[in-house]
């Protein structure tokens, strides 16, 4: 695919050129001429964009007629899946029931919602301070190194992050039950506490996640041209005013996308980490649960199609309408930043 | 006379003592991400006995080496799950790279009309997700995903996340006056995109290079889908298989009519299992260098002379 | 955009020329073209899967016309996996089918199999004559049956295992035990769990007394559950005549199980982290249990001392009874799209009847994996671990070869003990749970929150039982209940009647 569209262009642009030729040779004031060149322009550019276009139409939109599962109770026919689908009962709103029943529905909420706020704000300060860090280093070859440790975590699989959070807190093995033992303090079982969760996951989290995001944010900083800091040095401003002044506001897009693009996921529950890393336990969920992990956990005996697409629709729809809040309000007050 | 290299200072470095306490602060942070990783390193080399005992210890009661030879036993299967893994891996990296950057170029052109549409377009699947079902029909049924590199590659190819941010970076650090000039001088679209644009972001193209390669270095969950033969099969998925088949006999043996003892016999230890994970680990970190190079050398690109 | 107008008419096209693409089937059945039947099944991959399935098709091309083309899909990945395959409407013919995993019960009532009585008075003679009759009457959806339960034990039996050394070193016999008591078994206990907690030496090897982990499952002796298992509300109590649905959670005698085992974890004789780990099978591997429960069968004594590698002995917590999820422990389900359901009973019939078919498919080619040792007996060789099967999967497993160790009236001795085992007064009844299934999501969801502290003993069940109950309240156990009790009045009224 890459090849093809690779040749596309080379044989567009040889055409581009020599209309651009043909343009010269003419009059410039000829607004006729002007408007051909533009639309040619934007073909070329929707020519870029073809590939991905296909992808998306393929991957991305036409499966969304699943959606139509949401709404009723499949069964099977001999005939196949859409045979079926046409043929299974309109059920409406009842495959959302088991989402918002009453005491249920706000714990999994507020947990969701709660545990995202705090990742996206503290993520976002966290990940800018490290990918600052990272440029500001003198020595290079250090920052690099630590550069590929704090990425690391970004590998491990929730599974193991259960475990290696259990090889701290576990009762009789644990590090943190052996430091209390150290100290003469009887040891607790913390997988019966639910107080301490909550700071324990935000920490594992930013554990596994700063490194990916510091990245990004450093590639950005590492695009600011050099000679605005020489000017801002000459003009005498301290590093902290530069880095106030130059470099946040630079990068000042790229934390805005980033923040977008969480706040679509907000309705999301991370399922690896809640789901394993407090090992499952039942005593915790009322500081562990979120709507990914009810959702599994509910229709882990029935399965029911139905029903997990009505999760979906339901964590979509909220992601939604959030991303058009804060693109709408970018859009007020920093229209440059806008995604659309 | 001797002359004495002295380390280069630039004017728009940051003072030694604050070096100093960044490194150590950023250091301290480093230390702590690494330390699971060495741990699962140890736990890898403990002997099953010492787990059941003690627990996951950084410095284990009894070492021993059964995790890796139960690895060399199934060796040849570990080599061809590797093989296609790496495969998967470079095919999908570079035909992802093409994909998102071309596409997100175009939409951070100021003068393309249809821009914000295609933005829309690209960010609407990132919110809207139409659940697996449907996705699982149309690439098994209709496009014949199933057992074929197709069926690893493509699923990933595009990152609707990465694609803003490349937008995102694009508008940043490319200024536009450098593409008017080009323009002016006669280049064709497509010229200034391969011999401007992407030279002035290599560390944009690189980073979203390495996320995309440790993405599909990761990925199990469409292996999972599309592959049945042990001949497709990549190491992530692998491990994800062994690791879930312990699991789920040891919790259903009561209800399983069968030894659940000597299914478990064939299988590997927990410590095999954390050996595995280290070898599934440590080849894409190795990476990581290779990455940081271009990223990097962005640096050092000039300007616009204004 | 016309692109996209373009790509979805060919999309709609394409997929109904490929659900027409059936017809080519008719033909089949031939030894000059004969019928793919491709069949799921789990376990995990074999190297050798093709060379056997291969010396399996030149069989069964000359004997009925048909051809295997079996996949092995992972113990853990096999749910999820076939869900997918189901859902999407891709061809298959055969699937394995249980009440845990693919589950046999939610998948007939949903309309994905293939319903068999016809085909089985047609072609399925052979099934019929061998099988137990609780397996071709217990498994009935509606009337129907839809999947072939594999012969083997049909009853469900909880027993209590013990270390052997352990037992004899502290100077105990099998005698000590009461058997066939239920909680008193498991009361009878306390004297050999104290003797292993204060035995210094085996406290310092890590021996832990009664290894029960997340993954426990009360039985009670005198209670059958609608769910298989006791973790879900809905229950029976065994007497004759009786259809009353209670709540196992709230009657005593389930909440004296709790309080026992509550004692036993106070008194450090279940592990402190038995509610977090469902790993308790390394322990039993490494000697390092007391005791612990299982389901039985006969003879699996000598096959965990076989595996364990030291002598296991048990004693029996209850009389073998036969509920619905014994029945569908393990069977063979056919698509509702299968293209030929005619041959696939076929071959079914033959899988449960032919000596050679079966034990070719179970523990591959002889003189390869295996060499005969005696009319029905066999010696693994060294190949064997290159072609290791889950046999419950196959089909009838009495006409499978004995392995060394085996006694030789081992499947005597078994039809025998499925003779002696008494059914559940209610065996036959599935609930159908398409009405309920949103309080179901709500009522699992707490399940999973409370259950696997309460049945380890971790908490104290006076103070948390209630709470359990509460909650279960208002997540709508009560609408689950009645619905249940309505279901099985309408089974009632119809089966037991006459």
């Amino acid at each position: 695919m890459a090849v093809c569209s690779i040749k596309c262009t080379l044989i567009l642009n040889s055409l581009l050129n020599k209309q651009r030729e043909d343009y010269y040779l003419m009059s410039t004031t000829n607004s006729e001429y002007k408007t051909r060149f533009r639309l040619n322009k934007n073909i070329l550019y929707m020519l870029m964009l073809l590939p991905g276009v296909i992808w998306f139409i393929c991957e991305m939109y036409l499966p969304l007629f699943g959606l139509i599962l949401a709404f009723k109770q499949f069964h099977f026919y001999r005939g196949g899946f859409f045979y079926s689908l046409f043929k299974s009962k309109w059920v409406w709103f009842d495959n959302f029931t088991y989402l918002f029943s009453s005491h249920e529905a706000w714990v999994i909420t507020r947990n969701t919602l709660g545990y995202n706020i705090v990742f996206i704000l503290l993520g976002t300060f966290l990940s800018v301070f490290l990918a600052i860090g990272f440029s500001q280093m003198l020595n290079k070859k250090l920052s690099k190194l630590f550069q590929t440790l704090i990425f690391c975590p970004y590998f491990i699989t929730p599974v193991v992050i259960g475990y290696l959070v259990m090889s701290f807190m576990s009762y009789e093995h644990g590090a943190v039950n052996g430091l209390l033992k150290l100290f003469n303090i009887t040891p607790i079982n913390w997988y019966n506490e639910q107080g301490v969760w909550p700071y324990i996951l935000v920490i594992v989290d930013m554990w596994w996640t700063i490194g990916y995001s510091s990245i990004i944010y450093l590639a950005a900083i590492l695009g600011i041209g050099q000679q605005l800091y020489e000017a801002a040095e000459i003009e005498g401003a301290s590093k902290w005013q530069q880095i106030r002044f130059i470099t946040i506001p630079s990068i000042k897009p790229m934390i805005i996308v980033m923040v977008l693009i969480a706040i679509g996921g907000i309705f999301q529950g991370n399922f690896g980490l809640f789901y394993f890393a407090p090992m499952k336990s039942g005593s915790l969920f009322p500081v562990t649960q979120v709507i990914n992990t009810y959702t599994f956990r509910a229709l882990m005996f029935t399965s029911n199609v139905g029903m997990t697409s009505a999760a979906c629709l339901y964590q979509s729809v909220m992601g939604l309408i959030l991303v058009f809040v804060f693109n709408g309000s970018l859009r007020k007050f920093d229209p440059e930043n806008a995604q659309f | 006379m001797i002359v004495r290299k002295k380390s280069k200072r630039k004017p728009t470095d940051i003072s030694r003592t604050s070096n100093v306490t960044l490194s150590i602060i950023v250091g301290i942070v480093a230390v702590v991400c690494i330390y699971p990783i060495i741990l699962m390193f140890m736990i890898s080399l403990s002997a099953e006995k010492s787990i059941v005992m003690n627990g996951f210890n950084f410095f284990p009661a009894h070492y021993s080496l059964e995790a890796y030879r139960y690895l060399f036993k199934i060796g040849s299967q570990l080599l061809t799950s590797y093989m296609i893994t790496i495969i998967v891996t470079v095919g999908g990296t570079i035909l992802s790279v093409c994909l998102i950057t071309l596409y997100a170029y175009g939409i951070s052109r100021d003068d393309f009309k249809y821009r914000k549409f295609f933005t829309f377009f690209a960010l609407f699947p990132l919110l809207f997700n139409a659940g697996f079902v449907a996705t699982y029909l149309i690439n098994s049924q209709l496009l014949g995903f199933t057992n074929s590199f197709l069926g690893l590659i493509i699923p990933l190819a595009i990152s609707p996340f990465l694609i803003l941010i490349m937008r995102t970076y694009f508008k940043t650090t490319i200024p536009s006056a450098l593409i008017e000039a080009a323009r002016i001088d006669g280049a064709g679209e497509f010229r200034i995109f391969y011999k401007i644009v992407v030279p002035l972001s290599k560390p944009g193209i690189a980073t979203i290079s390495l996320l995309q390669a440790v993405a599909y270095w990761n990925d199990w969950w469409d292996p999972l889908l599309y592959i049945d033969k042990p001949s497709m099969t990549p190491v992530q998925l692998m491990l994800q298989k062994t690791q879930a088949n312990m699991q789920f006999i040891i919790n259903n043996s009561s209800s399983m009519s069968t030894n659940s003892i000597e299914l478990l016999k064939h299988m590997p230890t927990q410590t095999a299992i954390f050996a595995i994970l280290v070898l599934a680990t440590i080849p894409i970190l190795c990476t990581y260098p290779f990455f940081q190079k271009y990223v990097v050398s962005g640096m050092t690109v000039g300007g616009v002379k204004d | 955009m016309k692109k996209k107008y373009i790509i979805s008419l060919l999309f709609v096209l394409s997929v109904f020329i490929l659900n027409s693409c059936g017809d080519s089937a008719v033909k089949m059945g031939t030894a000059k073209n004969p019928y793919n039947i491709i069949w799921y099944t789990i376990g995990t991959s074999q190297k050798d899967l093709a060379m056997v399935q291969a010396k399996a098709n030149e069989y069964l091309r000359e004997k009925i016309g048909v051809e295997l083309d079996i996949t092995i899909i992972d113990w853990a990945n096999y749910d999820q996996k076939m869900s997918m395959i189901t859902m999407s409407g891709q061809n298959y013919d055969l699937a394995f089918t249980c009440s845990w995993t693919n589950n046999y019960i939610n998948q007939a009532n949903r309309g994905a199999f293939y319903p068999l009585n016809k085909l089985l008075d047609e072609y399925g003679q052979g099934i019929k004559k061998v099988l137990n009759p609780y397996f071709l009457s217990g498994p009935k959806v509606k009337g129907e049956l839809y999947a072939i339960p594999c012969n083997k034990e049909v009853a469900q039996q909880q027993v209590v295992r013990i270390t052997d050394n352990f037992m004899k070193e502290l100077g105990f016999k099998l005698s000590d035990f009461k058997k066939y008591e239920g909680l008193n078994t498991l009361r009878s206990l306390e004297p050999y769990l104290k003797a292993v907690s204060e035995n210094k030496k085996m406290h310092n090897d890590g021996v832990i007394p009664f290894s029960i982990w997340k993954t426990i499952d009360y039985l009670l002796p005198d209670q059958t559950y609608i769910f298989g298992n006791s973790g879900l509300p809905g229950a029976v109590v065994l007497r004759k005549d009786n259809y009353k649905i209670v709540n196992q959670w709230e009657t005593k005698e389930f909440q004296e199980y709790l309080s026992l085992y509550h004692e036993y974890y106070k008194k450090g004789y279940i592990p402190k982290n038995a509610a977090l780990q469902d790993d308790g099978n390394s322990i039993t591997m490494s000697e390092k249990m007391g005791c612990d429960t299982a389901q039985y069968q006969p003879f699996a004594d000598v096959s965990w001392s076989l595996s364990a590698g030291y002598k296991i002995v048990s004693f029996p917590v209850f009389k073998p009874i036969i509920t619905d999820s014994s029945v569908t422990g393990a069977m063979i389900g056919m698509s509702i799209n299968a293209r030929r359901p005619d041959l696939n009973m076929k071959f079914l019939n033959l899988l449960n009847t032919d000596v050679y078919l079966r034990n070719l498919l179970n523990y591959g080619i002889e003189g390869i994996h295996y060499e005969k040792t005696g009319p029905n007996r066999i010696k693994y060789l060294p190949a064997h671990n290159n072609y290791i099967m889950a046999d419950f999967t196959l089909g009838n497993l009495f006409i499978t070869y004995l392995l060394p160790g085996d006694p030789d009236d081992k499947w005597a001795k078994f039809e025998k003990w499925n003779a002696s085992a008494i059914p559940s007064q209610i065996l036959g009844f599935h609930m159908n749970i398409n009405p309920i299934e949103a309080v179901l999501a709500a009522v699992v969801n707490k399940t999973q929150q409370y259950n696997a502290d309460l049945m380890t003993g971790t908490v104290d069940p006076k103070v948390v039982l209630p709470k359990y109950m509460e909650a279960l309240k208002v997540a709508g156990v009560d609408k689950l209940l009645a619905e249940m009790q309505r279901q099985l009045d309408v089974w009632v009224k119809k089966n037991k009647s006459k």
